[in-house]
C-alpha cells in the first residue's frame, strides 16, 4: 500500500527542467540585490579556507529521465555549496560536492552508492533514490553514509539513517486532497501513474479524507504513450468531481493541465510547486487560477527574508533552471538541506568532518532555526513520527493558489499561500496516522 | 450517451495518430517486406527537428518547419535503407529486421544525447480550438488529424493499387526478380517506399507530439504498441484495414478508459491494471490465432536465418574459459566490473532462451523479457511466502513453462512477422496487466516482490552486496544452460526443431509434430527466460520489474542476432553488448565515454557486425577456429565415420487407397471425385496438364490441405482425419516439387530428420542432457547408399549441384522406410542422364523396398518407363487409367496433355 507514497511521491514530489546555462548570469530579480545575510539568519564568514580539510557531501537522485529528471537538484546542491563556500563553508572549511545519476536503474542506483562511498562523501543532502531504495538505504546506512534532508520513500520510513526535512513528494500525494478541499473541492478525481500499487492510492485517501465529507469516485491510471490526455479531464468532468488531484510526473501533469485549459474545464487542478515554477504556473494565463499548489514550504517567489540568499545563490549559478522565475521545490531543497547542514555544524563547531561525527550531530540536534520556511516549525532531524510514516521530517505544509494581479521581485502574477496544515494531523486517525485525539 | 460520444471522437483521434505511424510502417513493408521498428525513433527525430531546432532554436514558421523536418525524417530513412538495408540486401529477414532495431537504438540514443530525455510539451502545428457540439466538447486538431489520416490512407491505398510505380512496389515485395524483369530496380523502389514511409513517421510524429509531448521514447512505444497492432489488422498489406486497426483500438482504448471502473467493478477488483489496452490486443491476438493456419500454405515462401552452429562442446575449453573468468572476477574485478559481468551474464541465459527458440526453432518471440519477469514473480512470490530460495526458482522456472505455452499459442497458427507482433503485444500486456498491478506482485507496500537479502545453499550471494558472489553464480547457470542447449543442438530434439525452422511442410511430411515442436520450444526457451529473469530480479531486496519489459525483448534478439542467433556461444558473444554490461563498463570505464555514447556506439556496432558478418560474431570465431583449436578452447569438427554397409530390407507392405476425393477451394474444384490405389511394390503414375490437381491430391492425401470429400486409407485404416504428421508416422511420406530442404543443416542432418523415429516422448527431456550419439537408422543408410550420398553427408545442400539436392529430397522421404512414398516432380530440373538414374532408382524402391510411390512427373519418359500403372487428371478429374501403353494410346489423354505427337519411345527398364 505505502508503495503508492514511495513511488508516486518520487514522481509527483519530483520536479524536472532543463539545466542549460544562461549568459544572464543570474535572475532579474533578486542577482543585484545586497543581503545583509546575518538578518537573514545566515552568516558571513569570507571565503572558505582551501587548505583546511574539506567537507565532501553528495546527492544521488535521476538527472533525467522520460518521467524524472532531477539534475537542477544536484546543480542546486552544487550552486549552494558554492555560495557557501563563499560565506565560509563548514565552519571555514570547503564544502565539495560529488553528485551521482542513478539513471533510474537499479544497478546504476547501487553503483552510485559505492561511487559516492569511495568518494569519500560524509553525508548526503536532498538525495533522492528513485530505483532499489531498499537497497541503496540499506547500503548507505551499511556505509554509516547519513542522509540530510533525503526525499524518503516507502523503504525510508523507519530508516533511521535517513533525516528528510519533510515528507516530500510523499507528502504531496497524500495531501494534495487538503489543498483541494481547503479550495472547495470535495469531490475529487485521481489521475496518477499507472505504477504498481497505485491503485491502492484511491482507497487510502478515502480513508484519510472521509472524516472530511471528501469523496474520490475517478480513479485513472495514464500509461505510457498516452496519446491523448484529454480524455482525463472529460473522464474526471463525467464522473462529477470538483477537483482532480494530478498524482503524475511532471510532463504528463503539464500535459493534463493543458489540457484542461484546452478544455476551459471547471475542475480544480491539484499539482505540486515540484512541478510547477512561477514561470509555468503564469504560463498558464488565466487558466493557473484554476490550479490548486503544494509543498512544505514556500514557492520561491514568496517574500521571506531568508529566501533573499536563497535565490541570489541559486540564481548566481547562471544555470537556467535556478532562476527564481524557474525554481521548483526540489532544487531548493537542495538549499534549504545544506543551509541545516551547516547550520547544525556551525552550532557544534564542528571542524572535523566523519560520517559518524556527523551521525551523532544529527542524532542530538534540536530545533534547528529553519527561518520562516516552515512557518513557525523549526528542524528536529531525528524526530519520529508516530504512526507509519516514522522519518517524515517536519509537520508543516502550506497550499498554494495562483493570484494573477499579484507581484514578487519583479515578476507579475505570484502564489498566495491558502491553507496551512500539519501532516501527522491530516493522518490523524487514519490506518497511516496517530490515534486520535493528536 | 454524450458521453459516449465523446470518449468515441477522444478515440478516433488517438485511433487516427496510431494509423498515421503505422501507414508508414505498412508502405515500407509492403515494399521491403520488413517491420521497421525504428518507425516511431524517425518520427521523434523529425519532431525533435521541427520544435527545437527549428521553432525554437531558428524561430522558423509552423509550415517550413513541418515541411523540413518531414523531409528529414525521409532522407534519414533513405540514408538507412541505402547505406544499411542495400548491404543487407540477401541477408535472413531478421538479420534486416534487427538492423531496424539498430536503427531505433541509434536514433534514440542520438536523439537522448542531443536533446535530452525529459519530456518537454509543445504547441500544435493544427487549429486547436475547442467547439461544443450537441454537449461534447470536440477539439479541433483530433478532426484535423482524423482528416489527415483519411486523406493519407485513401492517398496511399489509391497510389499502390491504381500507379505503375505503386503496383511495382507492392509486387517487389513478393518478387524482386519478376518486378526486375518488368524494368522495374527494386532497390529504388525499396528506397523510395523508405523514403516515403519515413517522411510519414515524421509527419506522425510532429502532428501528434502536441498530444504527447516531446521525448525520446514515447513514438516508439506509440508505434510498438499500438502502431504495429493496427498494421497487424491490415495484415501489413492493407491501408484502409490498418486505418480501421488503429481506429478499433484508439477507441477500445477510449472507452476502456470510460468504462474503466464499470468493468473493475463487474470482476470484484480494486484494479484491472492495462484494462485500455487490453481489448484491443486480445482481439488482435484472436483474430490473428483464428485467422492463421496450422501450417503454412505451398505458397508461402520460408524465411531464411542465420547459420546454425554445431553444438559441439570442448568440456576442456569451457572449464578453463570459466576457470579464467571466475579468476578475474574474485582476483581483479571490482565491485563495479563484477556487477558489469552478472548484467552481461543474465543477458546471456535470455539469449540462450533466443537461440533455442530464434536460432533452432526459427520462432520468434518478442516477449521474452516479459516470460523472465514471469519467472522472477513467481520464485519471487513463493520465496515471499516463506519457501526456501533454492526450491523457489525451481518451481519459477518450471510454473513460468505453462506461460511459455500460452505465448506459443499463436505460433502454432502464425509465424515470421505477424508472430513477431502479436508477441510483442503479449509481453506489453504482461508487463501492463501483471507487473503493474501489485495484487500480483505482492504485497501493495512494496510496489514490487519483496525477497529479502538472498542465500543459495547457506551462501550470501546477493548481488548488491556480494556482486562477486552473484556473478559466479550467473556464470555457473549460464555454463550448465549453454551445455543444456548445445546438447539440445545435437540431439535428435533439435533435428526436429530445426527441421521446423527450415521448414515447417517438410517437417510435417517427415512426421515431426510441428505443433509439438513449437510447443516444446516455447516451453524450454520460457524456462531459460525464466531463469534470466531469476538472476535479474534477484538482485535485490524487492523484485521490480521494470526491467521486464518489450523493448528489453527486442533488444535481446538484436543481441542474439550480433552474437550469431544458431550458436550457442553467440549467446555469450550478443550479452557482452547488453546494457549495463561488459562493453558498457569498457565504453565507460575504459575508453572513457559517457552520457549515451555506450548506447551509440552498441548502435553502431550492430550495423558493423551485421554488414560485415550476418551470422554473429560466433560465427567469424568458428570460422577462424584454428587459434581456438591451438589453445585448445575450440571442439573439433567430428570426423565423419564411414557407414557401415546396408541390408535393404523390404519394407511391411501398406496400400494407399483413395476413393472419392474432392477438393474445393471456394468456388475452384481442385479436386474433383478421384479414386485410386497404391499397392505395395507398386509404382503409380499421376500425369496430367498444369494445374490439373496433381499437387493438391498429394497435399490432400498427405495431409497439407482439407479434403471437402472422399476417403483415404493405408493398409484399410482411415487416415484422412490424422493431421499430416500422423500421416507420415504411419508410413505416408511426400516428397516437394521445390524441394523445402533443411539448408542450414548438412545432408546428413537432413537424412537423420527424415528417420529419428521411435525415440520416446522422454526424449524431449533427456536429450536436453544426453543428446547420445545415434547410428543412423538401417533404413537410412540404405538411402543414402542407394542415392549415392555418403561423400555429401557433411555438406549442406546448398553446397551440392541441383540434380544432388533432388536426390537428397528423395533420400529424406524413404530414409524412415516408409510404406508409401509420393513424389512429387522428382525429375523436375534433372538432365536426361539424371532422370534416367532417377527411374532406376525409383523402380528400386518399389522392387526391392516394396514400397509403394505415387510418381507425380511431367517427363513423360520417365513416367511411362517407370510406372506400372498410370492415372491422368485434368481439371482435378480423371480422365484415364491404366497401364502406360493403355494411357499412352488413350484419344482423351492426348487431346488433354499428352498432344497429336507421337507417342515418345519407351525407355528400357
Amino acid at each position: 500500500m505505502l508503495v503508492v507514497f514511495s513511488a508516486l511521491g518520487l514522481i509527483v514530489g519530483a520536479c524536472s527542467s532543463d539545466s542549460k546555462p544562461t549568459s544572464s548570469g543570474g535572475s532579474n530579480a533578486s542577482s543585484a540585490e545586497k543581503i545583509d545575510y546575518t538578518a537573514v539568519g545566515l552568516w558571513d564568514d569570507g571565503p572558505c579556507d582551501a587548505a583546511k580539510p574539506k567537507l565532501t557531501i553528495g546527492l544521488m537522485t535521476v538527472f533525467e529521465s522520460p518521467v524524472l529528471s532531477l539534475k537542477d537538484q544536484a546543480d542546486a546542491l552544487t550552486a549552494s555549496a558554492e555560495a557557501f563556500n563563499q560565506r565560509g563553508g563548514a565552519n571555514g572549511s570547503c564544502i565539495e560536492v560529488h553528485n551521482c545519476d542513478d539513471g533510474a536503474n537499479i544497478d546504476q542506483a547501487v553503483a552510485c552508492v559505492r561511487e559516492i562511498d569511495s568518494a569519500g562523501v560524509v553525508a548526503t543532502v536532498n538525495d533522492q533514490g528513485t530505483a532499489g531504495q531498499a537497497d541503496v538505504s540499506a547500503a548507505m546506512a551499511k556505509a554509516g553514509i547519513p542522509r540530510v534532508a533525503s526525499n524518503v520513500a516507502q523503504d525510508d520510513w523507519g530508516d533511521p539513517n535517513a533525516y528528510p526535512l519533510d515528507a516530500s513528494g510523499t507528502g504531496v500525494t497524500l495531501l494534495q486532497p487538503q489543498a483541494l478541499i481547503d479550495q472547495g473541492a470535495k469531490k475529487i478525481g485521481l489521475v496518477r501513474v499507472d505504477l504498481a500499487g497505485a491503485s491502492a492510492l484511491v482507497g487510502i485517501l478515502g480513508d484519510v479524507y472521509k472524516d472530511e465529507g471528501a469523496t474520490f469516485p475517478y480513479d485513472a491510471p495514464v500509461p505510457a504513450g498516452t496519446t491523448d490526455y484529454s480524455q482525463f479531464i472529460l473522464g474526471a468532468q463525467n464522473a462529477g468531481v470538483e477537483g482532480l488531484s494530478l498524482s503524475l510526473g511532471e510532463q504528463e501533469a503539464v500535459q493534463v493541465v493543458n489540457a484542461g485549459k484546452q478544455l476551459e474545464t471547471d475542475l480544480k487542478l491539484g499539482a505540486s510547486l515540484g512541478t510547477f515554477s512561477h514561470k509555468s504556473t503564469s504560463d498558464l494565463g488565466d487558466f493557473a487560477s484554476k490550479m490548486a499548489l503544494l509543498w512544505a514550504f514556500p514557492p520561491a517567489t514568496t517574500d521571506l527574508p531568508v529566501y533573499k540568499a536563497l535565490r541570489a545563490d541559486l540564481a548566481a549559478s547562471g544555470n537556467e533552471a535556478l532562476q527564481t522565475e524557474n525554481l521548483k521545490s526540489s532544487p531548493m531543497q537542495s538549499w534549504i538541506g545544506l543551509y541545516a547542514l551547516l547550520k547544525m555544524m556551525r552550532d557544534a563547531k564542528m571542524t572535523t568532518f566523519t560520517r559518524q561525527g556527523i551521525t551523532t550531530m544529527l542524532q542530538q540536534a534540536k530545533d534547528v532555526p529553519m527561518l520562516g520556511m516552515f512557518g513557525d516549525e523549526n528542524w528536529t532531524p531525528n524526530l519520529d513520527h508516530p504512526g507509519l510514516f516514522k522519518r517524515a521530517g517536519m509537520n508543516h505544509w502550506a497550499s498554494y493558489a495562483w493570484d494573477p494581479n499579484a507581484s514578487a521581485n519583479g515578476l507579475k502574477g505570484n502564489f498566495v499561500e491558502k491553507s496551512e496544515f500539519s501532516f501527522d494531523k491530516v493522518l490523524c486517525g487514519s490506518p497511516f496516522g496517530a490515534p486520535p485525539p493528536c | 450517451m454524450q458521453a459516449f460520444l465523446q470518449f468515441l471522437i477522444i478515440g478516433l483521434g488517438a485511433g487516427a495518430t496510431y494509423a498515421l505511424f503505422a501507414q508508414g510502417a505498412v508502405l515500407i513493408y509492403r515494399g521491403s517486406g520488413l517491420v521497421n521498428f525504428a518507425q516511431g525513433a524517425i518520427g521523434t527525430l523529425a519532431a525533435y527537428i521541427a520544435f527545437v531546432d527549428l521553432q525554437d532554436g531558428q524561430g522558423w514558421g509552423t509550415l517550413p518547419a513541418l515541411v523540413v523536418a518531414v523531409a528529414a525524417a525521409g532522407a534519414v530513412s533513405f540514408a538507412f535503407q541505402a547505406l544499411v538495408l542495400r548491404t543487407l540486401r540477401n541477408a535472413a529477414a531478421i538479420v534486416r529486421v534487427i538492423a531496424t532495431i539498430g536503427l531505433l537504438g541509434l536514433l534514440q540514443a542520438v536523439v537522448a544525447k542531443r536533446y535530452g530525455v525529459a519530456n518537454q510539451p509543445v504547441a500544435s502545428y493544427l487549429p486547436h480550438e475547442v467547439f461544443t457540439w450537441g454537449g461534447i466538447r470536440v477539439q479541433e486538431e483530433r478532426i484535423y488529424l482524423v482528416a489527415i489520416t483519411v486523406v493519407v490512407t485513401v492517398a496511399l491505398w489509391a497510389w499502390t493499387r491504381y500507379t505503375r510505380v505503386g503496383l511495382a512496389i507492392s509486387a517487389s515485395a513478393q518478387n524482386e526478380r519478376a518486378v526486375q524483369t518488368l524494368g522495374w530496380s527494386p532497390n529504388r523502389l525499396a528506397a523510395l517506399t523508405w523514403t516515403i514511409g519515413g517522411a510519414l513517421g515524421g509527419l506522425a510524429a510532429v502532428l501528434a507530439a502536441p498530444l504527447t509531448g516531446l521525448s525520446a521514447t514515447t513514438f516508439t512505444v506509440v508505434v510498438t504498441v499500438a502502431g504495429l497492432g493496427a498494421a497487424l489488422l491490415g495484415g501489413f498489406r492493407s491501408f484502409p484495414l490498418t486505418l480501421l486497426g488503429g481506429v478499433i483500438i484508439g477507441v477500445g482504448e477510449a472507452m476502456a478508459t470510460l468504462y474503466g471502473g464499470d468493468i473493475t467493478s463487474f470482476f470484484r477488483q480494486d484494479q484491472i491494471s492495462g484494462l485500455n489496452r487490453m481489448p484491443a490486443f486480445l482481439a488482435i491476438f484472436i483474430l490473428v490465432v483464428v485467422s492463421g493456419r496450422g501450417l503454412p500454405l505451398r505458397s508461402h515462401v520460408s524465411v531464411r536465418l542465420p547459420k546454425l552452429g554445431s553444438g559441439n562442446v570442448n568440456v576442456r575449453g569451457v572449464l578453463i574459459t570459466s576457470a579464467i573468468v571466475l579468476v578475474l572476477l574474485f582476483g581483479v574485478m571490482d565491485e563495479g566490473w563484477a556487477q558489469a559481468t552478472y548484467i552481461s551474464l543474465a543477458s546471456a541465459v535470455m539469449l540462450l532462451s533466443i537461440v533455442v527458440l530464434t536460432g533452432y526453432a526459427g520462432q520468434i518471440s518478442l516477449a521474452q523479457w516479459a516470460l523472465a519477469g514471469i519467472g522472477a514473480l513467481i520464485a519471487g512470490r513463493f520465496v515471499h511466502a516463506g519457501l526456501g530460495v533454492e526450491l523457489s526458482i525451481l518451481l519459477g522456472v518450471l510454473l513460468t513453462i505453462p506461460v511459455g505455452l500460452v505465448f506459443a499459442i499463436p505460433a502454432l497458427r502464425t509465424r515470421g512477422v505477424n508472430l513477431a507482433v502479436v508477441t510483442l503485444g503479449l509481453g506489453f500486456l504482461v508487463s501492463e496487466v501483471v507487473f503493474a498491478n501489485p495484487t500480483y506482485l505482492g504485497t501493495r507496500l512494496d510496489g514490487g516482490t519483496r525477497i529479502g537479502r538472498v542465500k543459495l545453499f547457506g551462501l550470501r550471494v546477493d548481488a548488491f552486496n556480494h556482486p562477486h558472489a552473484w556473478a559466479a553464480v550467473s556464470l555457473v547457470c549460464f555454463v550448465f544452460l549453454a551445455l543444456l542447449v548445445a546438447n539440445l543442438r545435437r540431439s535428435r530434439t533439435g533435428r526436429r526443431l530445426i527441421a521446423v525452422r527450415a521448414n515447417e511442410r517438410a517437417a510435417a511430411s517427415l512426421g515431426i509434430s510441428v505443433f509439438g515442436v513449437k510447443m516444446y520450444a516455447f516451453a524450454v526457451s520460457a524456462g531459460l527466460a525464466a531463469v534470466a529473469g531469476v538472476l535479474v530480479g534477484f538482485k535485490g531486496q524487492v523484485i521490480k520489474y521494470d526491467d521486464f519489459n518489450v523493448f528489453a525483448s527486442i533488444n535481446s534478439v538484436g543481441l542474439a542476432v550480433i552474437g550469431g542467433l544458431g550458436y550457442v556461444l553467440g549467446a555469450a558473444f550478443g550479452a557482452l553488448n547488453a546494457v549495463g554490461g561488459i562493453g558498457t563498463k569498457v565504453i565507460v570505464d575504459v575508453v572513457n565515454l559517457e552520457d549515451q555514447w555506450d548506447l551509440i556506439i552498441g548502435s553502431l556496432l550492430v550495423f558493423v557486425i551485421l554488414i560485415v558478418h550476418q551470422n554473429g560474431i560466433a560465427d567469424v570465431v568458428t570460422h577462424n577456429r584454428r587459434m581456438w583449436e591451438k589453445l585448445r578452447l575450440a571442439a573439433r569438427p567430428r570426423e565423419h565415420p564411414p557407414l557401415p554397409p546396408a541390408e535393404v530390407e523390404p519394407v511391411s507392405g501398406a496400400t494407399l487407397s483413395i476413393v472419392g476425393l474432392t477438393v474445393r477451394f471456394g468456388s475452384v474444384m481442385a479436386v474433383d471425385d478421384v479414386s485410386l490405389e497404391v499397392r505395395p511394390g507398386e509404382v503409380v503414375g499421376l500425369i496430367g496438364p498444369n494445374g490439373a490437381g496433381k499437387t493438391t491430391l498429394i497435399d490432400a492425401v498427405t495431409g497439407f490441405v482439407g479434403a471437402t470429400r472422399g476417403a483415404i486409407s493405408l493398409d484399410g485404416r482411415r487416415i484422412d482425419r490424422l493431421s499430416a504428421t500422423g500421416r507420415a508416422r504411419l508410413g505416408l511420406r511426400r516428397s516437394f516439387q521445390s524441394l523445402e530442404l533443411f539448408e542450414d543443416v548438412s545432408v546428413e542432418e537432413n537424412i537423420r530428420a527424415g528417420s529419428d523415429q521411435g525415440s520416446s516422448r522422454a526424449s524431449w527431456v533427456t536429450d536436453l542432457f544426453w543428446p547420445g550419439r545415434h547410428a543412423l537408422p538401417s533404413t537410412a543408410v540404405a538411402a543414402v547408399h542407394e542415392f549415392d550420398l555418403e561423400r555429401h553427408l557433411d555438406q549442406t545442400p546448398e553446397e551440392l549441384p541441383y540434380g544432388r539436392r533432388r536426390l537428397v529430397g528423395i533420400a529424406r522421404t524413404v530414409a524412415s522406410g516408409p510404406s508409401v512414398v509420393l513424389l512429387d516432380e522428382p525429375a523436375a530440373g534433372l538432365d536426361e542422364n539424371e532422370s534416367a538414374e532417377l527411374a532406376r532408382l525409383i523402380r528400386r524402391l518399389a522392387d526391392e523396398r516394396n514400397m509403394g510411390v505415387l510418381l507425380v512427373e511431367h517427363d513423360v519418359n520417365l513416367v511411362m518407363s517407370t510406372c506400372d500403372r498410370v492415372v491422368v487428371i485434368d481439371f482435378g478429374a480423371v480422365i484415364a487409367s491404366g497401364s502406360p501403353a493403355e494411357v499412352r494410346g488413350d484419344q482423351t489423354v492426348r487431346d488433354a496433355y499428352l498432344g497429336q505427337a507421337e507417342p515418345v519411345e519407351q525407355v528400357t527398364q
